[in-house]
Protein backbone atom coordinates (compact mmCIF):
# COMPACT_ATOMS: atom_id res chain seq x y z
CA UNK A 1 0.00 0.00 0.00
CA UNK A 2 2.76 2.41 1.02
CA UNK A 3 4.68 1.46 -2.09
CA UNK A 4 1.69 2.25 -4.31
CA UNK A 5 1.20 5.60 -2.58
CA UNK A 6 4.88 6.38 -2.98
CA UNK A 7 4.77 5.57 -6.70
CA UNK A 8 1.64 7.64 -7.14
CA UNK A 9 3.31 10.62 -5.44
CA UNK A 10 6.41 10.15 -7.53
CA UNK A 11 4.32 10.04 -10.71
CA UNK A 12 2.41 13.11 -9.68
CA UNK A 13 5.64 14.95 -8.88
CA UNK A 14 7.13 14.09 -12.27
CA UNK A 15 3.97 15.22 -13.99
CA UNK A 16 4.00 18.57 -12.17
CA UNK A 17 7.66 19.05 -12.98
CA UNK A 18 7.05 18.32 -16.65
CA UNK A 19 4.15 20.75 -16.77
CA UNK A 20 6.18 23.45 -15.04
CA UNK A 21 9.07 22.87 -17.38
CA UNK A 22 6.76 23.20 -20.37
CA UNK A 23 5.23 26.37 -18.99
CA UNK A 24 8.58 27.95 -18.17
CA UNK A 25 9.89 26.96 -21.55
CA UNK A 26 6.97 28.48 -23.39
CA UNK A 27 7.21 31.95 -24.85
CA UNK A 28 3.91 32.93 -23.33
CA UNK A 29 5.33 32.42 -19.87
CA UNK A 30 8.49 34.37 -20.62
CA UNK A 31 6.55 37.28 -22.11
CA UNK A 32 4.13 37.19 -19.17
CA UNK A 33 6.93 37.19 -16.62
CA UNK A 34 8.62 40.10 -18.36
CA UNK A 35 5.38 42.08 -18.49
CA UNK A 36 4.76 41.44 -14.79
CA UNK A 37 8.27 42.57 -13.93
CA UNK A 38 7.85 45.77 -15.92
CA UNK A 39 4.48 46.53 -14.32
CA UNK A 40 5.80 45.75 -10.86
CA UNK A 41 8.91 47.82 -11.27
CA UNK A 42 7.02 50.76 -12.72
CA UNK A 43 5.09 51.05 -9.47
CA UNK A 44 8.35 51.45 -7.59
CA UNK A 45 8.80 55.00 -6.31
CA UNK A 46 12.47 55.09 -7.18
CA UNK A 47 11.69 54.31 -10.80
CA UNK A 48 8.66 56.60 -10.92
CA UNK A 49 10.69 59.48 -9.62
CA UNK A 50 13.78 58.62 -11.61
CA UNK A 51 14.50 62.29 -12.08
CA UNK A 52 14.10 62.94 -8.35
CA UNK A 53 17.29 62.44 -6.37
CA UNK A 54 16.55 60.10 -3.48
CA UNK A 55 19.01 58.84 -0.94
CA UNK A 56 19.69 55.19 -1.50
CA UNK A 57 17.67 52.84 0.70
CA UNK A 58 15.72 55.69 2.23
CA UNK A 59 12.70 57.73 1.25
CA UNK A 60 14.65 60.94 1.77
CA UNK A 61 14.19 63.29 -1.10
CA UNK A 62 16.39 66.25 -1.90
CA UNK A 63 14.13 69.33 -1.93
CA UNK A 64 14.03 71.86 -4.70
CA UNK A 65 16.45 74.73 -4.57
CA UNK A 66 19.56 76.14 -6.10
CA UNK A 67 22.34 73.71 -7.04
CA UNK A 68 24.45 74.95 -4.11
CA UNK A 69 21.58 74.41 -1.67
CA UNK A 70 20.84 70.92 -3.02
CA UNK A 71 24.46 69.97 -2.90
CA UNK A 72 24.69 71.17 0.70
CA UNK A 73 21.49 69.36 1.63
CA UNK A 74 22.76 66.10 0.17
CA UNK A 75 26.08 66.40 1.96
CA UNK A 76 24.44 67.28 5.27
CA UNK A 77 22.02 64.38 5.03
CA UNK A 78 24.80 61.97 4.10
CA UNK A 79 26.75 63.08 7.15
CA UNK A 80 23.95 62.41 9.62
CA UNK A 81 23.08 59.10 7.99
CA UNK A 82 26.56 58.03 8.96
CA UNK A 83 26.71 59.59 12.40
CA UNK A 84 23.27 58.48 13.62
CA UNK A 85 22.66 55.60 11.25
CA UNK A 86 23.20 51.97 11.99
CA UNK A 87 26.01 49.84 10.59
CA UNK A 88 24.24 49.44 7.28
CA UNK A 89 24.09 53.20 6.75
CA UNK A 90 27.65 53.58 7.99
CA UNK A 91 28.87 51.44 5.14
CA UNK A 92 26.84 53.43 2.62
CA UNK A 93 27.29 57.04 3.76
CA UNK A 94 30.00 59.24 5.26
CA UNK A 95 30.71 62.79 6.32
CA UNK A 96 30.62 65.17 3.39
CA UNK A 97 31.38 68.86 3.21
CA UNK A 98 32.66 70.55 0.10
CA UNK A 99 35.77 72.33 1.31
CA UNK A 100 35.55 74.79 -1.58
CA UNK A 101 32.04 75.91 -0.60
CA UNK A 102 32.71 77.22 2.89
CA UNK A 103 32.15 80.77 1.66
CA UNK A 104 28.84 79.91 0.01
CA UNK A 105 25.99 80.71 2.38
CA UNK A 106 23.47 78.69 0.34
CA UNK A 107 25.63 75.61 0.57
CA UNK A 108 26.11 76.08 4.29
CA UNK A 109 22.37 76.62 4.78
CA UNK A 110 21.62 73.50 2.75
CA UNK A 111 24.15 71.47 4.69
CA UNK A 112 22.68 72.54 7.99
CA UNK A 113 19.10 71.89 6.81
CA UNK A 114 20.00 68.53 5.31
CA UNK A 115 21.70 67.43 8.48
CA UNK A 116 18.90 68.49 10.80
CA UNK A 117 16.06 67.23 8.56
CA UNK A 118 17.59 63.82 8.07
CA UNK A 119 18.58 63.72 11.76
CA UNK A 120 14.91 63.93 12.70
CA UNK A 121 13.97 61.32 10.13
CA UNK A 122 16.73 58.92 11.10
CA UNK A 123 15.63 59.09 14.72
CA UNK A 124 11.88 59.04 14.18
CA UNK A 125 11.35 57.20 10.94
CA UNK A 126 9.46 56.42 8.86
CA UNK A 127 12.42 54.85 7.20
CA UNK A 128 13.16 51.21 6.65
CA UNK A 129 12.35 49.14 9.70
CA UNK A 130 15.91 48.05 10.32
CA UNK A 131 16.92 51.45 11.56
CA UNK A 132 13.95 51.98 13.85
CA UNK A 133 16.06 50.56 16.65
CA UNK A 134 18.38 53.52 16.42
CA UNK A 135 16.54 55.22 19.19
CA UNK A 136 13.80 53.13 20.68
CA UNK A 137 12.27 56.12 22.42
CA UNK A 138 11.67 57.59 19.01
CA UNK A 139 13.39 60.86 19.75
CA UNK A 140 15.89 62.37 22.09
CA UNK A 141 14.04 63.35 25.23
CA UNK A 142 16.61 65.96 26.15
CA UNK A 143 15.44 68.03 23.22
CA UNK A 144 11.74 67.91 23.98
CA UNK A 145 9.81 70.83 25.39
CA UNK A 146 9.35 70.63 29.10
CA UNK A 147 8.93 72.84 32.12
CA UNK A 148 12.29 74.07 33.35
CA UNK A 149 10.92 74.06 36.88
CA UNK A 150 10.36 70.32 36.65
CA UNK A 151 13.83 69.57 35.28
CA UNK A 152 16.63 68.17 37.42
CA UNK A 153 14.20 66.77 39.97
CA UNK A 154 12.53 70.15 40.34
CA UNK A 155 15.73 71.86 41.39
CA UNK A 156 14.41 75.31 40.63
CA UNK A 157 11.01 74.69 42.14
CA UNK A 158 12.05 72.99 45.37
CA UNK A 159 15.66 74.07 45.62
CA UNK A 160 17.16 77.49 46.21
CA UNK A 161 14.26 79.19 44.46
CA UNK A 162 11.53 77.51 46.42
CA UNK A 163 10.24 80.83 47.60
CA UNK A 164 10.14 83.29 44.74
CA UNK A 165 11.30 86.87 45.19
CA UNK A 166 7.69 87.91 45.21
CA UNK A 167 4.46 86.17 46.04
CA UNK A 168 3.43 85.64 42.43
CA UNK A 169 5.29 82.45 41.79
CA UNK A 170 8.00 80.04 42.70
CA UNK A 171 11.04 78.76 40.88
CA UNK A 172 12.54 80.55 37.92
CA UNK A 173 9.20 81.97 36.92
CA UNK A 174 8.95 83.81 40.22
CA UNK A 175 12.35 85.35 39.67
CA UNK A 176 11.49 86.41 36.15
CA UNK A 177 8.21 87.91 37.18
CA UNK A 178 10.19 90.72 38.87
CA UNK A 179 11.52 91.62 35.44
CA UNK A 180 8.10 91.44 33.96
CA UNK A 181 6.08 93.28 36.52
CA UNK A 182 8.65 95.21 38.50
CA UNK A 183 9.03 95.26 42.29
CA UNK A 184 5.82 97.25 42.64
CA UNK A 185 4.00 94.64 40.58
CA UNK A 186 2.91 97.17 37.98
CA UNK A 187 5.77 98.52 35.89
CA UNK A 188 7.15 96.14 33.31
CA UNK A 189 10.61 96.06 31.79
CA UNK A 190 9.46 93.69 29.04
CA UNK A 191 6.34 93.33 26.98
CA UNK A 192 6.10 89.70 27.98
CA UNK A 193 7.75 87.29 30.34
CA UNK A 194 11.23 86.78 28.86
CA UNK A 195 11.58 83.35 30.41
CA UNK A 196 8.63 81.85 28.64
CA UNK A 197 9.29 83.67 25.39
CA UNK A 198 8.78 80.50 23.40
CA UNK A 199 5.08 81.14 23.10
CA UNK A 200 4.14 78.12 25.15
CA UNK A 201 4.18 78.03 28.92
CA UNK A 202 6.99 75.77 30.03
CA UNK A 203 9.37 76.53 27.21
CA UNK A 204 12.60 78.01 28.39
CA UNK A 205 13.60 80.85 26.08
CA UNK A 206 11.60 79.05 23.43
CA UNK A 207 14.13 76.25 23.30
CA UNK A 208 13.23 73.54 25.78
CA UNK B 1 66.97 16.91 8.31
CA UNK B 2 66.00 18.39 5.00
CA UNK B 3 62.39 18.58 5.95
CA UNK B 4 63.22 20.43 9.17
CA UNK B 5 65.35 22.95 7.24
CA UNK B 6 62.51 23.43 4.79
CA UNK B 7 60.09 23.98 7.62
CA UNK B 8 62.37 26.56 9.26
CA UNK B 9 62.85 28.34 5.95
CA UNK B 10 59.11 28.35 5.38
CA UNK B 11 58.55 29.74 8.86
CA UNK B 12 61.14 32.48 8.28
CA UNK B 13 59.52 33.48 5.01
CA UNK B 14 56.15 33.49 6.69
CA UNK B 15 57.52 35.59 9.56
CA UNK B 16 59.05 38.16 7.21
CA UNK B 17 55.89 38.26 5.17
CA UNK B 18 53.80 38.74 8.31
CA UNK B 19 55.99 41.57 9.60
CA UNK B 20 55.99 43.23 6.20
CA UNK B 21 52.18 43.04 5.91
CA UNK B 22 51.73 44.33 9.44
CA UNK B 23 54.07 47.25 8.80
CA UNK B 24 52.34 48.16 5.58
CA UNK B 25 48.89 47.85 7.14
CA UNK B 26 49.76 49.97 10.16
CA UNK B 27 51.67 52.58 8.19
CA UNK B 28 48.55 53.21 6.13
CA UNK B 29 46.82 54.42 9.32
CA UNK B 30 49.42 56.95 10.34
CA UNK B 31 48.28 59.73 8.04
CA UNK B 32 44.92 59.80 9.86
CA UNK B 33 44.98 62.08 12.93
CA UNK B 34 44.08 60.37 16.21
CA UNK B 35 44.00 56.98 14.48
CA UNK B 36 44.83 55.18 17.73
CA UNK B 37 41.98 56.76 19.74
CA UNK B 38 38.35 55.58 19.99
CA UNK B 39 36.75 55.74 16.55
CA UNK B 40 39.79 57.82 15.56
CA UNK B 41 40.63 56.03 12.36
CA UNK B 42 37.06 55.58 11.13
CA UNK B 43 36.02 59.17 11.82
CA UNK B 44 39.09 61.27 11.14
CA UNK B 45 39.71 59.65 7.79
CA UNK B 46 36.40 61.17 6.73
CA UNK B 47 37.83 64.66 6.89
CA UNK B 48 37.00 66.21 3.51
CA UNK B 49 39.92 66.46 1.14
CA UNK B 50 41.01 69.55 -0.75
CA UNK B 51 40.37 72.02 2.05
CA UNK B 52 42.58 74.90 3.10
CA UNK B 53 44.91 74.37 6.09
CA UNK B 54 42.47 76.41 8.17
CA UNK B 55 39.62 74.16 7.07
CA UNK B 56 41.53 71.02 8.01
CA UNK B 57 42.53 72.42 11.39
CA UNK B 58 38.97 73.56 12.07
CA UNK B 59 37.62 70.16 11.17
CA UNK B 60 40.07 68.31 13.39
CA UNK B 61 39.50 70.68 16.30
CA UNK B 62 35.73 70.51 15.86
CA UNK B 63 35.73 66.75 15.73
CA UNK B 64 38.01 66.36 18.73
CA UNK B 65 35.82 68.77 20.68
CA UNK B 66 32.68 66.90 19.68
CA UNK B 67 34.10 63.53 20.64
CA UNK B 68 35.20 64.96 23.98
CA UNK B 69 31.64 65.82 25.06
CA UNK B 70 29.29 63.86 27.28
CA UNK B 71 27.81 62.37 24.12
CA UNK B 72 30.69 59.92 24.15
CA UNK B 73 30.92 59.55 27.90
CA UNK B 74 33.95 58.89 30.04
CA UNK B 75 35.75 56.77 27.47
CA UNK B 76 35.77 59.42 24.78
CA UNK B 77 36.35 62.24 27.27
CA UNK B 78 39.51 60.46 28.37
CA UNK B 79 40.96 60.72 24.88
CA UNK B 80 39.46 63.92 23.49
CA UNK B 81 38.75 67.36 24.82
CA UNK B 82 37.66 70.88 23.83
CA UNK B 83 39.99 72.24 21.17
CA UNK B 84 38.50 75.36 19.63
CA UNK B 85 41.22 77.95 19.25
CA UNK B 86 40.10 81.18 20.92
CA UNK B 87 42.57 83.27 18.92
CA UNK B 88 41.43 82.04 15.52
CA UNK B 89 37.83 82.54 16.61
CA UNK B 90 38.60 86.04 17.84
CA UNK B 91 37.10 89.06 16.09
CA UNK B 92 40.56 90.54 15.76
CA UNK B 93 42.93 87.55 15.51
CA UNK B 94 46.64 87.88 16.11
CA UNK B 95 48.02 86.19 12.97
CA UNK B 96 51.62 86.03 14.16
CA UNK B 97 50.65 84.36 17.39
CA UNK B 98 48.57 81.80 15.53
CA UNK B 99 51.30 81.19 12.98
CA UNK B 100 53.74 80.38 15.77
CA UNK B 101 51.21 78.11 17.46
CA UNK B 102 50.58 75.96 14.40
CA UNK B 103 53.86 75.90 12.47
CA UNK B 104 53.10 72.51 10.95
CA UNK B 105 49.33 72.61 10.53
CA UNK B 106 49.17 76.09 8.99
CA UNK B 107 52.48 75.90 7.12
CA UNK B 108 50.84 76.35 3.75
CA UNK B 109 49.02 79.54 4.67
CA UNK B 110 50.41 82.58 2.89
CA UNK B 111 51.07 84.73 5.94
CA UNK B 112 52.04 87.67 3.75
CA UNK B 113 48.56 87.78 2.24
CA UNK B 114 45.82 89.09 4.59
CA UNK B 115 43.10 87.72 2.30
CA UNK B 116 44.53 84.21 2.51
CA UNK B 117 44.86 84.47 6.29
CA UNK B 118 41.24 85.61 6.55
CA UNK B 119 40.05 82.81 4.28
CA UNK B 120 41.82 80.21 6.39
CA UNK B 121 40.42 81.59 9.61
CA UNK B 122 36.93 81.80 8.11
CA UNK B 123 37.22 78.20 6.93
CA UNK B 124 38.24 77.19 10.43
CA UNK B 125 35.18 78.82 11.93
CA UNK B 126 32.82 77.62 9.19
CA UNK B 127 33.59 73.95 9.53
CA UNK B 128 34.26 73.73 13.26
CA UNK B 129 30.65 73.26 14.39
CA UNK B 130 29.73 71.02 11.52
CA UNK B 131 32.55 68.65 12.50
CA UNK B 132 31.67 69.02 16.18
CA UNK B 133 28.06 68.01 15.66
CA UNK B 134 28.94 65.18 13.31
CA UNK B 135 31.56 63.68 15.57
CA UNK B 136 29.59 63.86 18.79
CA UNK B 137 26.68 62.21 16.99
CA UNK B 138 28.99 59.57 15.59
CA UNK B 139 30.12 58.77 19.13
CA UNK B 140 26.65 58.49 20.59
CA UNK B 141 25.34 56.82 17.44
CA UNK B 142 27.83 54.01 17.69
CA UNK B 143 27.24 53.52 21.39
CA UNK B 144 23.48 53.41 20.91
CA UNK B 145 23.73 50.78 18.22
CA UNK B 146 26.24 48.72 20.16
CA UNK B 147 23.62 46.32 21.44
CA UNK B 148 22.58 44.76 18.17
CA UNK B 149 19.37 44.83 16.24
CA UNK B 150 16.82 44.98 19.05
CA UNK B 151 15.56 48.17 20.65
CA UNK B 152 17.01 49.16 23.97
CA UNK B 153 20.04 46.90 23.79
CA UNK B 154 22.60 49.59 23.06
CA UNK B 155 24.08 52.05 25.48
CA UNK B 156 21.78 54.96 26.21
CA UNK B 157 22.75 58.10 28.08
CA UNK B 158 20.56 59.17 31.00
CA UNK B 159 18.48 62.27 30.58
CA UNK B 160 18.03 65.02 33.14
CA UNK B 161 16.62 63.70 36.37
CA UNK B 162 17.01 60.03 35.44
CA UNK B 163 19.90 59.18 37.69
CA UNK B 164 22.20 60.52 40.34
CA UNK B 165 25.97 60.29 40.31
CA UNK B 166 27.08 57.15 42.08
CA UNK B 167 30.81 57.20 42.94
CA UNK B 168 30.86 53.42 43.32
CA UNK B 169 29.98 53.07 39.65
CA UNK B 170 32.77 55.33 38.53
CA UNK B 171 34.77 53.53 35.92
CA UNK B 172 35.98 53.88 32.36
CA UNK B 173 33.67 51.08 31.28
CA UNK B 174 30.69 52.92 32.70
CA UNK B 175 30.54 55.34 29.87
CA UNK B 176 27.79 57.62 31.09
CA UNK B 177 27.91 57.16 34.81
CA UNK B 178 30.42 59.87 35.59
CA UNK B 179 28.22 62.90 35.50
CA UNK B 180 26.40 65.19 37.81
CA UNK B 181 23.45 65.76 35.52
CA UNK B 182 20.26 65.64 37.51
CA UNK B 183 22.05 65.58 40.84
CA UNK B 184 20.46 68.27 42.97
CA UNK B 185 23.11 67.79 45.66
CA UNK B 186 25.76 69.44 43.49
CA UNK B 187 26.21 73.05 44.50
CA UNK B 188 23.94 72.71 47.51
CA UNK B 189 26.69 71.87 50.03
CA UNK B 190 25.16 68.47 50.83
CA UNK B 191 27.67 66.48 48.76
Amino acid sequence: MIKILFLLHLGLFRLICKLLFCVIKSRVFIVGALACSVFWLSSCQWLKGASTPYFTMTNFKVPDGTPAFKSGFKDGCSSVLYSRGNMFYRTRYKYKYDANMTGNSEYRFGHSRGYSWCFQKVLRGPVASFDRYLYDSGYDKTFSAKDINQAWDGMFLDGPMKHGPDSSGQGLNGMMSIWQTGIDGKSSAFGSNPLWAGGAEGQFFGLW
Amino acid sequence: MDSITKKITKFKIFKYFFVLSLTLTLSSCFWVPNWYKPQGYTIFRQMPKGGSPGFNLGWIHGCESGLGTQFGGTMYMTFYTWKKDPDISSVNPDAEKIRRRYPKELKKVNWENPADIKKNFDDYKAVFWSAHIFCRHAAIGLLQTAGGFSPGEGFAPPVAGDSRYDPSQHGIGNVWKLHGKGDTRIGTGYW
